[in-house]
């Protein structure tokens, strides 16, 4: 009885902790700056530093995940998201974005709704990084890109 | 800023945020509300008044981090578009920081 309640126990908390919002990870080499619970980024000096601290989240919350997409060199180097497959009401969102020195890393955990993050600019040209419901539904982490913002040309009349 | 006394926190929040308003003379630091004892300290935006398509923004948000109690202080000069910032919880209420120039807008013909 008492190994049940145990079990029983134990599976609740680890589900709980694993499905609501992002693990806290301790082991973690870079230090997190939260933003509230559940949100939080990092800042590391290098796009490899990036790529091995993007791994180590999903493999650390034990996400499903398609090929990541790391655009080398831009300004968005990574965006990213992932629908909770628990609780469809929830987002995991990451992105990386380049500072003046070095990237951040965010990792958010939202509402699933109209999530318009910010515009960027690659170049001459300017993108904006939403979420869309939708558009975009996958419970498995999964890569999305910004969206090419269109500039009207000034009418010539 | 790491301190063990919540109301520490908010006193330095405080001073750092009205020390860097008054630095910058767009910014009226009367019109910046500190809502003592919320997560959400500070929620303040104000579009720039010598250039519409930008707007500065303050958020003061306080979290737990590795056993200290800490705020964070975010001090942003961005587009004055549509943002989605990131959402906090706030007791039992999850609150969404989002800036929509639109809203606002509407809210000043209101009155």
């Amino acid at each position: 009885m008492k190994y049940t309640v145990t079990v029983a126990l134990t599976l609740l908390i680890s589900s709980n902790y694993m499905f609501s919002q992002y693990r806290y990870m301790e082991d973690m080499k870079e230090t997190a700056i939260h933003i509230g619970s559940g949100n939080y980024f990092y800042h590391v000096d290098d796009e490899g530093k990036v790529k091995d601290l993007i791994n180590e989240i999903i493999k650390a919350n034990h996400m499903q995940h398609e090929k990541f997409v790391f655009n080398k060199g831009k300004n968005l180097y990574y965006s990213g998201y992932q629908i909770n497959p628990v609780d469809d009401s929830f987002i995991y969102f990451i992105y990386a974005i380049r500072t003046r020195e070095g990237y951040d890393v965010y990792c958010l955990y939202s509402l699933n709704r109209y999530c318009y993050f910010f515009d960027y600019e690659e170049g001459k040209q300017k993108y904006s990084l939403i979420f869309d419901p939708k558009v975009n539904n996958q419970t498995s982490f999964t890569n999305l890109p910004g969206i090419l913002y269109q500039i009207e040309e000034p009418s010539k009349d | 800023m790491q301190v063990l006394n919540v109301k520490d926190a908010e006193k330095d929040a405080k001073r750092i945020i009205t020390e860097t308003i008054s630095m910058n003379s767009n910014f009226d630091e009367k019109k910046v509300t500190f809502n003592k004892g919320k997560t959400l300290f500070v929620n303040e935006y104000m579009v720039d008044p010598l250039n519409y398509n930008y707007v500065y923004v303050i958020h003061a948000i306080k979290s737990n981090q590795n056993g200290f109690k800490v705020i964070n202080l975010f001090f942003y000069y961005i587009e004055n578009r549509l943002r989605y910032f990131y959402e906090i919880d706030n007791n039992d209420e999850r609150v969404i920081l989002q800036w929509d120039p639109a809203f606002v807008n509407i809210l000043e013909d209101k009155e």
